[in-house]
């Protein structure tokens, strides 16, 4: 049994008693206006580790969520950029389907080319399309533009070389110095009539390289190519070539098409054109067929020659990252050149001036999304797919045609069929589109992580409400309690206060 | 026999009586007077047989309580001490989720870095994290010098302590010479008894003490729990050379040349002077808190920090440089190159004893300073590896001979086969040994090295590089979180938490994102000196998890110390009670006696008034004749 006590020796203790409750009922009272249990960790209770894991996980949460806002605009604009990078290739390549139209505009150039010229214009520009500050075609180089203008790519810049120039030197190796894209005269030994390639360099990659030849002639036999230089020989076999009879002889070009000539033998007076007049003997008649080649590959070497070797020059002044620097003719001279050389920095305009490392360009962009995921969603301007758009607008931009020059309209046709090839969809190629493929692959796997975190997000805040939150409800109920205990307190404190003898007496 | 008598017997009866009504009076009067005890009047038939006698004044004293109650009341003074300084210690971690958080700090930073990951050209993200690192680091800085300032407290607090108990021991031995003087029972003394007591109580407040009584006369001698005595008939002299401002290599120990800090020393009568601190004299009560939050709890918070702004700077600084391989006839190890390597830097040497097939794991430190050595094992956390100090002041040829000395029984031999190139080979042939590893953890010491590694923070005190150095003034770790900064090279080049090398592009992530690793990723033990972890488990984790670990750890200490308190002052309060009722003065008591003391003096006055009229009668009889 307890005892009671008046007031008296313990009202000290009472008073102390009072105290604690008037610091519980401002503990209570503050967590009511803070909505928070405690000031500090100590006031968290057993989950306060629980408490501090789950605001680092909302923390790196809401910075992954600020990475997916980032990447997602990046990657928007990104395929805007490709979107219309690939209309543009596909109208371009449309317009080279066109049944061919020579007609000259401007400057010497179609209709077509103009379009093309515009093309590199707009090209460039959505290659350089910034988010922010940061470059998105430049791989890791996101403070440098991809790529350098049109003017400086097509006329050079300073003492640097333009596509054009590069064009025209390997213009000048690959026609050779006689205009026969360094064959060889052709000639006529009896009824032997050789073919051979220049002797300046047998291996060098300019010109024609003969790749083979085939005859109608009953009896006749085609020797090579074989030796060194390559030569090949088309002997009658002493039998004088009737009428009608035909030689083919086929080319390797440059840009690694193939072209041929084809003449057939013909008594008719003159001689038809795409024909050799069949003479007395055999070996007048070959002596035919050797000026008759010779003149074939004097046009060929204008027409067919010159648009691969454009296409070449230009496949070798783009085709470039950190270990392939832009390739030149050797020289001067270029005409008897036997050999490219790589271009200096000074020498020669960069058109990619991103970032030219030669590893995945996907990697050179990327955003952790979630705990464990990292996307990658770099480009660079180099690229397969989008320098082969970019090269050949280039190309068909670069070129000009006077309209004197009679070899004009099929030297137009024969670059027209190869920018119209090149831009054409391909399944050994990379495609742009696969290129968008993949950042939209990125951005989903970002999406993705987005919605988890959105998920996840409410969940932990959750649990962390339920550690931190003072619940108003459970609050406030014990705030009546203590209210209730107090005012008891106060009452009997006060009742035994009356209750000393004192007042007796 | 006679009426004479009566009146003497009622006369001792008022006399009684009014001395009853002094102490009442007394006892009402002192009712709220701390440690005052309730007296009573001891009454006792007079010796001549006639009437009452005092023969003294009784103190109520429950000896028991008060006993339990001392001891109790150092333990509640020692809880409620230590609570007072852990509500302000967890103020300096800030409010949970709160903007000065330092887990919040810490996640800003964190985030910033994931920020620069995903755009690591942005200026904006640049100056953002270094924005949130400086933060962090301030915040840190300014922690520490809270942790040490809360020392400093506490070495103040023992000051007071110290000057109060020698005013209190002062107080007891002139009480006890007067009560030798005063005899035993009468008010003057009990009255003394009282301030004794009370000055023992409250110096049981201050620290742990027993009180032996000696001899009849009300002699005490007081002693330390521990037993050293602090009045025995002559007051014990304590002092305390309290230093003004501690700092975080302020610390106590039992050599006088190697204490930073105050001591309480004892100086004996017979002149010994004993280090109560040293002797762990003092086990409770509100000195033996102070000592406990100045040399082991807030040294410990203080190392937590440290150990956290070692890693913070460690683990972006550090590079591993690999050993290559390197044969010499049959024997086979590895090369190392050594040029980089830092004081504090650490190679790690793992090799395999063929004879019993155990792989053992031997941590070699560099060192400046031979008077450094040797180390302690415990310098690293790893609980499996064999720590060698190695003093690099002699040059190669002094550290392979010192690397011979110590792990030539183990059957590796060292060299120098050039320049700063470090090799180990096993035994060869007989094959007793084999190497199977051998590194380093180097300090990269620019901000462009072309290695992702980097001196993010640096040593602020002057801005020097921090490598965990080791120098003859201790380590360069301990309070390295009051002075870690951000390196300033870095602030006036943001660029540089993307350029790793002269060359790289701007959009390389590589360097945010090895930070980022560094700090969430990468695991790492942390020293169990700083009371998370043990010797033999040390923890293991990122940063992110030990500042979590450390805010935890310090919020369930600080918790359990309020919980601790609040049972103690339970315990107090009730024994308190229990004393006052007891001892206390109740006041209804009291009223109950005066009733009792004025109905007894009444009936003394009315004896008085009855003899005083049978005189009259006797007298009148004469009158009335005459």
């Amino acid at each position: 049994m307890s005892t009671i006590t008046g007031l008296t020796s313990n009202a000290m203790l009472q008073a102390q008693m009072l105290v604690q409750m008037q610091q519980q009922l401002n503990n209570l009272s503050q967590q009511l206006s803070t909505g928070k249990q405690a000031q500090t960790y100590a006031g968290l209770g057993i989950q306060r580790g629980l408490d501090v894991n789950v605001r680092g996980t909302l923390s790196r949460l809401s910075a992954y969520q600020n990475s997916i806002t980032t990447v997602s605009t990046n990657v928007q604009l990104q395929n805007t950029a490709l979107n219309s990078l690939n209309q543009m290739t596909q109208d371009l390549r449309t317009a080279t389907l066109q049944p061919i139209e020579f007609t000259l505009v401007a400057r010497g150039q179609t209709n077509t080319q103009i379009e093309a010229g515009s093309d590199l214009d707009q090209a460039l520009s959505v290659l350089n399309t910034q988010a922010g500050n940061t470059y998105l075609f430049s791989g890791r180089a996101t403070n440098t533009p991809a790529t350098d203008t049109a003017d400086h790519i097509l006329n050079g810049n300073g003492t640097a070389a333009g596509l054009k120039q590069v064009i025209s030197e390997r213009l000048q190796a690959d026609q050779g110095s006689d205009g026969r894209g360094r064959l060889q005269q052709p000639t006529a030994a009896g009824d032997v009539v050789t073919l051979t390639e220049d002797s300046e360099d047998p291996s060098h990659p300019f010109g024609f390289q003969i790749a083979g030849a085939s005859t109608s002639i009953a009896g006749a036999t085609v020797t090579g190519p074989s030796g060194s230089p390559p030569s090949l020989s088309i002997d009658f076999g002493g039998t004088n070539p009737p009428d009608g009879s035909t030689v083919q002889i086929q080319f390797t070009l440059p840009d690694g098409t193939s072209s041929s000539i084809s003449l057939t033998a013909s008594s008719a007076v003159p001689t038809p054109a795409g024909s050799f007049a069949i003479g007395a003997t055999a070996a007048d008649t070959a002596t035919n067929l050797a000026n008759a080649i010779d003149s074939q590959i004097q046009t060929l070497a204008k027409t067919d020659l010159a648009a691969a070797s454009a296409v070449q020059a230009s496949n070798e002044f783009f085709n470039i990252d950190a270990s392939h620097p832009p390739l030149r003719v050797n020289g001067p001279p270029f005409d008897s050149a036997t050999g490219l050389r790589n271009a200096t920095a000074t020498d020669t305009v960069r058109w990619y001036t991103g970032d030219d490392a030669t590893d995945d360009p996907r990697s050179t962009m990327s955003a952790r999304v979630d705990d464990s995921i990292t996307v990658n969603y770099g480009i660079r301007a180099n690229e397969e797919a989008i320098r082969n758009s970019v090269q050949n607008f280039a190309t068909f931009a670069a070129m000009t045609f006077p309209a004197s020059d009679p070899t004009a309209q099929d030297r137009y046709n024969a670059l027209a069929a190869r920018v119209g090839d090149n831009l054409a969809p391909s399944t050994t190629k990379q495609q742009i589109s696969a290129i968008q493929t993949e950042i939209a692959g990125a951005n989903d796997a970002a999406n993705a992580a987005k919605t988890r975190i959105d998920d996840k997000t409410p969940i932990l805040q959750g649990v962390l409400d339920n550690i931190e939150n003072a619940d108003p409800n459970s609050v406030g109920a014990q705030l009546l309690t203590l209210q209730t205990q107090m005012s008891a307190s106060l009452q009997t404190t006060a009742m035994l206060a009356k209750l000393s003898l004192v007042n007796f007496m | 026999m006679g009426l004479q008598t009566a009146i003497s017997s009622a006369l001792s009866g008022l006399q009684a009586t009014q001395q009853g009504l002094t102490l009442v009076a007394d006892n009402v009067a002192n009712a709220n007077t701390p440690g005052y005890v309730r007296k009573t009047l001891s009454l006792a038939n007079s010796a001549s047989g006639n009437g009452v006698q005092v023969v003294g004044i009784a103190r109520e004293l429950d000896t028991l309580v008060q006993q339990q109650l001392r001891t109790e009341l150092a333990g509640g003074n020692y809880a409620s001490t230590i609570n007072d300084f852990y509500t302000q210690l967890s103020q300096t971690f800030g409010t949970p989720g709160g903007n000065n958080a330092l887990d919040t700090l810490f996640n800003n930073l964190t985030s910033s870095l994931n920020a620069l990951g995903t755009s690591p050209d942005s200026i904006a993200a640049q100056g953002d994290v270094l924005n949130q690192a400086q933060v962090l680091v301030q915040h840190l800085n300014s922690m520490s010098s809270d942790v040490q300032q809360l020392r400093s407290q506490a070495e103040s607090g023992i000051a007071d302590g110290v000057n109060r108990v020698n005013q209190l021991l002062q107080d007891i031995a002139q009480v006890s010479t007067k009560l030798t003087a005063a005899g035993s029972s009468d008010a003057a003394s009990a009255g003394l008894l009282d301030q004794r007591d009370s000055d023992i109580t409250e110096l049981s407040g201050l620290m742990d003490i027993r009180v032996v009584a000696t001899g009849n006369n009300g002699g005490i001698s007081i002693f330390t729990s521990s037993g050293v005595a602090l009045y025995d008939g002559q007051a014990a002299q304590l002092s305390f050379d309290a230093r003004p401002a501690l700092n975080p290599s302020s610390s106590y120990s039992t050599d006088p040349t190697k204490r930073t800090v105050g001591t309480i020393s004892l100086v004996t009568p017979n002149g010994d002077k004993i280090d109560l601190i040293g002797s762990k004299a003092i086990r409770s009560g509100t000195l033996a808190a102070d000592v406990q939050m100045r040399d082991v709890i807030l040294p410990q918070a203080q190392s937590q920090l440290d150990e956290i702004a070692n890693s913070l700077a460690l683990s972006l600084s550090n590079r591993t440089q690999q050993g290559t391989a390197a044969t010499s006839g049959a024997q086979s190890g590895f090369d190392l190159d050594l040029s980089g390597l830092q004081n504090g830097n650490t190679i790690s040497l793992v090799y395999t004893d063929n004879s019993t097939n155990t792989q053992h794991k031997v941590t070699i430190v560099r060192v400046n300073d031979p008077s450094t050595l040797p180390l302690s094992n415990s310098l690293t956390a790893d609980p499996n590896d064999q720590v060698i100090g190695v003093d690099f002041s002699g040059g190669m040829a002094s550290v392979v001979s010192q690397l011979n000395t110590a792990l030539g029984s183990a059957n590796l031999t060292f060299s120098n086969p050039s320049g700063s190139t470090l090799r180990v080979l096993d035994d060869g042939a007989p094959n007793l040994s084999d190497v199977n590893g051998f590194n380093a953890s180097v300090t990269t010491t620019t901000l462009n090295s072309g290695d992702p590694t980097l001196p993010f923070f640096v040593d602020g005190s002057n801005n020097s590089l921090y490598t965990g150095a080791i120098t003859a003034g201790g380590l360069q770790k301990t309070g390295f979180a009051a002075r870690i900064a951000v390196n300033p090279a870095l602030m006036a080049n943001p660029s540089a938490l993307v350029a790793y090398s002269n060359n790289t592009a701007s959009g390389d992530s590589t360097r945010p994102d090895f930070i980022y690793e560094q700090l969430t990723a990468a695991a790492q033990l942390f020293s169990p000196t700083s009371g998370i972890g043990t010797a033999s488990g040390p923890f293991s984790g990122t940063v992110a998890d030990y500042i979590q670990q450390t805010i935890s750890q310090q919020g369930a200490a600080a918790d359990n110390a309020s919980k601790l308190n609040q049972g103690q002052q339970v315990v107090v309060n009730a024994l308190q009670t229990r004393f006052n009722d007891a001892s206390g003065v109740n006041i209804d008591t009291e009223m109950s006696t005066l009733l009792t003391l004025q109905n007894a003096y009444s009936a003394n006055a009315r004896v008085m008034t009855a003899i005083n009229q049978m005189f009259s009668t006797l007298l009148s009889i004469g009158s009335t004749t005459g």
